[in-house]
This record gives structure tokens, sequence and C-alpha cells, in this order.
């Protein structure tokens, strides 16, 4: 061959085996998330031009069906982003070394038509994001001289778009790709973030002795004899967690606070001594004090590998509370005899002496035999006034009398406190004792009212049929008496109206309203002759019916 | 003859007048005091690690989506800086998942921001607030607004390193006519975020970025 071909031939195999080094690499595009649409939608054909791009720069690109198939067993339901654990097993089940999310940002077709485009380049083999670009253009970025071939629509700025966004794509993918890696899992390292499932630590609030309980489902995939033993930590203690019986959880629970706080637990042959490694000083000293305290304790996660390696995650806190609530109640009433009395609504106003959140609570009204006459409850916060209209449950209202408001509350480690008072409730009008007495010139009338309730006050109104006013007075204090002239003009009219109005202090009213005063006069002077009669009548008969005794 | 000395130097620099005011005028246009305003509330770590964790932002704006289109590309941007190790979205999402915590709608609380932490393995941690993003229609084209609030906080305290706040609309790159115009959102975001980490170099983090 002659010897000016061997450059060529050089130049071939340098391009032939660099180019076929370069198509070493597998890379899948995880479906591109599209913003412009719904939430979580799908854009399937850029995810292809995607594709058709990447292949172009000598990618060994995975068919879409394969990655959809992998989301799908894997359940994964979301686009745009994988977890570190997803992400390594894409690199085992796929065979890819490389992973690009992209995401349109921006669609916009209508009034100056718009793209946005974000990419992200992932390295599998240790989930490390070693490229990334964004970029977003307009028919309006895009303006060549006299107008000449410049894009008209959302597909003609695609290559525009693209080819920008990619301008630094790595040149040298190789260099990139042999950079220092995070994490080692080759080597038995394990990967920095670790893959938790699921959590639940409950309850958070607990009494002392309670218990508590946390399960954990990690995502491992390592097999049997590597799996690693699995600990939670609380506080200074260790607690060595158990796989559940459906074999998906690992869970440890233990009471909320105990006396003997101790260092060591035993596992297999050795002594387990891992809560030793924690230099917290509180925790010394929580060893050594044994004393049962309301506090919040940390709970973590530890992971301990059969190479040696140990991996910790911090789970939550959860609170030992022994102390319940504090609450008073503040009735909104009038005083009467030392009680808080009311004739149509009360208002009940709880105060809260040490500000805490609450649970639940309730509130219920007993009468005096204990009778529960209404309830009411809640959960989370305590309203800041109950209003009680002296109703049952059902709304018909209550008798007059002594009932007893009670409350109840809840913290969050269901310490329960309660909180009662006494109320009188006196729904009832005063009850009036009206007479009037009819004299030479004059009718006397006396006012006078039954009951233990003070007044407010009274008010007498007395008018001639004619209009003419004849006596109009008040006071607050019974029992009063007055005699009202009998004026010409009343001799002439031959009636008196009139009314009189009694409120106590609570509110309640009585009012009555009169005729013909000069009548009731009369009727009442009857009524005393009729009784007078009938006393002697009465004692005509016992004195016959001491005669027939005898007899 | 001799021409007058005003004469022969007005010809000689008539010619540059036009291009001398193209100049200046693009150069004025870019001026401005446009940076973000960063306020430094305590120190730094005092072993930068780089580990950088950002969580969803909160979206305040009527912008659909919005928080995520900036989380995308102020990611990327971070992502390409330097040398700042930044936890995957997913890894996140997975945190906030467990933590029943709605991203886009709130943040995390104190004990939340330490789980999360200390799960992804991270230094620092950022949250953002999308407080307006809106794209103006103007003269038949669109100009985007964009305004946020990024702060910085120290994984295992939980304490606020820093605050960023930082503002720019479309119509502030325009140099001449219709060029410098920025016209999308996407864009804008770039624009914000680039300006945002320039400052953050300047605030102390200068280790972290780098080629």
């Amino acid at each position: 061959m002659p010897a000016r071909f061997f450059p060529f031939i050089v130049l071939w195999a340098v391009l032939f085996y660099g180019s076929a080094a370069q198509a070493a690499y597998r890379i899948a595009v995880i479906p591109v998330e599209d913003l412009s649409g719904s939430r979580n939608s799908v854009n399937l054909e850029l995810s292809h031009r995607l594709e058709q791009e990447l292949s172009t720069r000598d990618l060994q690109v995975i068919s879409s069906e394969e990655v959809i198939s992998f989301m799908a067993r894997k359940r994964i339901r979301w686009l745009g982003y994988l977890d570190t654990d997803h992400i390594i097993q894409a690199k085992d089940e796929l065979g890819v070394d490389l992973l690009l999310f992209g995401t349109i940002c921006q669609r916009r077709e209508k009034i100056s038509p718009a793209f946005g485009l974000s990419l992200y380049l992932v390295r599998t083999s240790d989930a490390k994001t070693i490229w990334t670009a964004s970029g977003g253009l307009s028919l309006a970025d895009v303006q060549h001289l006299l107008g000449l071939f410049e894009p008209t629509s959302l597909d003609d700025l695609w290559p525009e778009l693209t080819r920008q966004v990619m301008s630094d794509w790595p040149a040298d993918l190789a260099a990139v790709m042999g950079q220092a890696l995070l994490f080692d899992l080759a080597g038995g390292e394990q990967p920095s973030v670790l893959s938790v499932d699921d959590i639940v630590l409950e309850p958070r609030y607990v009494r002392p002795g309670e218990q508590v309980r946390c399960s954990v489902r990690l995502s491992l995939s390592a097999k049997h004899e590597e799996a690693p033993q699995i600990f939670i930590k609380v506080g200074s203690r260790v607690h060595l967690a158990q796989e559940s019986t459906d074999g998906m959880y690992y869970e440890a629970s233990w009471t909320g606070s105990e006396v003997d706080r101790g260092i060591y637990r035993e596992v297999g042959d050795a002594p387990l001594n891992l809560a030793m490694q924690d230099l917290d000083v509180r925790f010394f000293e929580g060893i050594w004090s044994g004393s049962e305290r309301d506090d919040r304790y940390p709970v973590s996660l530890i992971l301990n590998w059969p190479n040696g390696e140990q991996q910790s995650a911090f789970l939550g806190y959860y609170t030992v509370d022994s102390h319940p609530p504090q609450v008073e109640l503040d009735l909104k009433g009038r005083v009467l005899q030392g009680e808080i009395s009311f004739r149509d609504k009360l208002f009940v106003i709880p105060s809260i002496l040490n500000r805490e959140p609450f649970s639940q609570w309730q509130i219920r009204i007993e009468n005096d035999n204990g009778t529960l006459i209404s309830t009411q409850r809640g959960e989370g916060g305590l309203p800041p006034v109950f209003v009680w209209k002296g109703q049952q449950a059902n709304g018909f209202p209550v008798e007059e009398g002594k009932y007893r408001i009670v409350l109840n509350v809840w913290d969050r480690a269901g310490n329960e406190a309660e909180a009662a008072k006494t109320v009188s409730f006196r729904p009832n009008p005063p009850d009036l004792v009206f007479d009037a007495e009819l004299l030479d010139q004059d009718v006397r009338v006396r006012i006078n009212k039954k009951g233990d309730i003070p007044l407010a006050y009274w008010h007498l109104e007395v008018w001639s049929n004619d209009g003419y006013l004849l006596k109009k007075i008040e006071g607050d204090e019974l029992p009063v008496q007055m005699d009202i002239p009998l004026a010409s003009r009343t001799v002439e009219s031959n009636k008196i109206e009139g009314k009189i109005v009694l409120q106590d202090i609570l509110g309640n009213q009585t009012r009555m309203e009169f005729g013909d005063l000069l009548l009731l006069a009369m009727q009442h002077k009857d009524s005393d002759e009729a009784e007078t009669s009938e006393a002697a009548e009465e004692k005509d008969d016992s004195d016959s019916f001491a005669w027939l005794s005898e007899f | 003859m001799k021409i007058p000395r005003r004469t022969r130097r007005s010809r000689l620099f008539r010619p540059l007048y036009l291009p001398v005011f193209v100049v200046l005028l693009s150069v004025l246009a870019g001026c401005g005091g446009h940076a973000p305003r960063v306020q430094a509330l305590a120190p730094l770590p005092e072993q930068l690690s780089c580990r950088i964790a950002v969580l969803p932002m909160v979206n305040e704006s009527d912008f659909d989506q919005g928080d995520i289109l900036f989380y995308r590309v102020f990611v990327a941007e971070l992502n390409k800086a330097g040398n700042f190790i930044v936890s995957q979205e997913g890894d996140v999402r997975d945190a906030y998942r467990q933590l029943r915590i709605h991203g886009g709608r709130n943040h995390p609380d104190t004990e939340q921001i330490r789980v999360i932490a200390d799960r992804l393995n991270v230094q620092v941690l950022v949250l953002g607030n999308i407080i307006e993003m809106v794209e103006i229609d103007q003269d038949g084209h669109k100009s985007p607004l964009l305004s946020v609030r990024l702060q910085m906080l120290e994984a295992n305290t939980g304490r606020t390193l820093s605050t960023t706040y930082h503002k720019r609309y479309g119509e502030q790159f325009r140099r001449v006519m219709h060029f410098g115009l920025v016209n999308t959102m996407t864009r804008l975001s770039h624009i914000v975020a680039s300006e945002i980490l320039t400052s953050w170099q300047k605030e102390g983090w200068g280790q972290c970025f780098g080629s």
C-alpha cells in the first residue's frame, strides 16, 4: 500500500474508534414534561425530537417504549425528575449510562409564539447532574435581514431553540463521564441519600408510659446477606427495628419515656454501642440522670452495613407531655345572690392560661340533677366564645333553674383538663301584684311584685278616656302605693285607662294595661265585701256546726 | 486658503457623531442598578461543602406552574455554576411527600427543614417565593415580568444565612428599537437566576463557583 495513504488510514481509524467510543454511551430520554398544559402533562412528540437530536450526537438512545415500561413497572407517575434510587435502578434495568430530563417551560402559540426548554443530563452511576441548559425563544427573537427565512410557527422555532440550548453540549462527554463519582456503588459505597419510601412516627405527642411506634419502609435493593441492620435511635436509646409481618416495613416501638435509660442494647454477639458514637453532650447527661421528664426526643434511622459503613437519617421528633392544659371559664351575666344569672343569652368565654394547641374540646350543660341538657364538640382550637340561649339540644327552652356549664379540653398528648361553673337561668318575668281601691275623691293604687330578683324599674301611666294624662310616675323600689285624684274630667268621662311596666335587672319585663281603673277598684270593693260576708257566713256556719256537733 | 479652526474640527468629527451616539445609547440602556438585593444575615458555615438543595418554590403569582418553571431554570444554572453538589429534585420531592408538605403552596417548618436536610445530606437549603410572574401584552408581543425572593438556610440549625430579592422585566434589556428585548419568561428566568448566582459568588460562595 502506498505510503501516501497512511495518514488517511490513521485519520479514519481515529475517527472511527473515536466515534465508536462516543457511541458506547447509552442514554434514555425521560418523557418531557410540558408546563404549558395541565399538571404533570407529557409531550411525547418533543420527547421523540430530543431522541432524534441525541442520536445525531453519537449516543445510543434506547426506545421510548422501554423507558415508559420501566416507569410503569416502578410506578413512576411524575415527569421531569427522578430520585437517586430510581436513577440507579434505571442504570441496572435499562442499562443506560445517562438520563436526559426535559421540561417544556413555555409553549405559546398565539400572540407572539414562544418556546421555553430546560434540559438536565444525569449520570446514572452516581445520580449526578453533569450538564444542564435552559433557554427561551419567541418569533420576535428571530429576525433575519429583509425578513427572509424567518420562522413563522412553533415548529419552525424548535430547531433554532434546540440548537441554542444544546450549543454547549459537552464536547468531550467521555471526560465528563470520567469525573470523580459522588459514591462508588460498585466499590460497596452507599448513596449519600438514604432511600426512604415512607415513614410513620406516631403518635407525635404522648404521655409518659405510652407507646410510640415508628415504621420505616426502605428501598433496599441489597441481597439478603448484604442487607444492613436497621436501628431506630430515640434520644439516647437504640432499638433494633424488626421486619413487619408483611415484609414491607421495618418497625420499632417503645415507651414514650422510661426511667431506665440503658446505654447498651446487645444485638447478637457483640454489644451495640452505636449510641456512644454520638457526641451530643445532652445525650451523656440523659444516660445518667435516669429521670422521667417531659421533653422532645429526636428519632433517627441508622443502617449498619456489613462492610462497616453506617448511614443515618433524622426522622423527626416526638414529645412527652405529662401536664394537662390549664383552662378557665368566664361567664358574662348579672350576679344574683353570688351566682351568675341570665334570662335569654349566656356568653361563655374560655380562657387558656398556658397557651398550647388542643386536639379536641367538649362543652356540655347539665341541670341540677346532672342530666345532660346540651353538648357541643369540636377539634383543634377553642372558639373564642360560646353562647347558650337557655335551650335544649332539640331547641326547646329549658325550665328556670340552676345549670352547670362544663368545658373539657384535651391537648395533643391526650392530657385532659376541665373547667365548670354554675349558672342560674331566670327567664320568667316579674310577678306583678296590682291592686286598686276606690276612695271618696281618689283611686288608691298599690303595686308590688313577687320573686327575689331585684327590680330595675317600674313605670305607671294613667290616662283619662279623652287622653288627659292623670298620672305618670316611675321608680325602682316596690311595694309602692299612690292615690290618683278623680278630677272633674274623670268624673265626666267616667273611665280611667293606663298601663304599668315592671322590669327586673335581668331584663324580664311584665306589662299590664287596664281599660277601666274605676271598674277594677269597684270590683276590688265588691270582692272585699264578699269576703267579709263569706267570713261572716263561715263564722255563722261554724257556730251552727258547733251547735250541730254539740247536738 | 486657510480653513477656519472650528470648521476644520467639525468636518473631522461629523462622521463620528452618529456611531458614538448609538454606542452611548446602547451602553446607557444597559445601565442602572438592577443587581439583586442580597441581605446577609449570618456568616456562611466555616467549612463549606457546597452541598446544596433547592426546595420547591412557593408560587404567589397567577402564572400557572411558574414555580416549577423558575425552579428548573434556577437549578439548571446552579448546576452549571461550578462546584455545587445539588440534590436531585426527585429526592427533595420524596422528602416532601413523606412529610406531607405541598410544594408550591407552603414551605416546610423548622423541624421539617432539619429532616429534609439530614435526609439529603446537604449543608445549605434554598427556599424561594415567586412574588410576581406575568407576561404583559405590549404592542402585539408579550413582555415578561419576574420578581423572586430566595432564602438561604443553614441545614442543621435552620437559621437564615441570607435573603435575596430580585426583579426584572423584559423591557429593561431593550437596547435600540426592538433589539435586546427579552420576550420569553424562560429567558428572563435564566437571566434572573444567573444574576442571583453572580451576586452570591460575591457574598462568599466563591469556592463553590468555578470551572
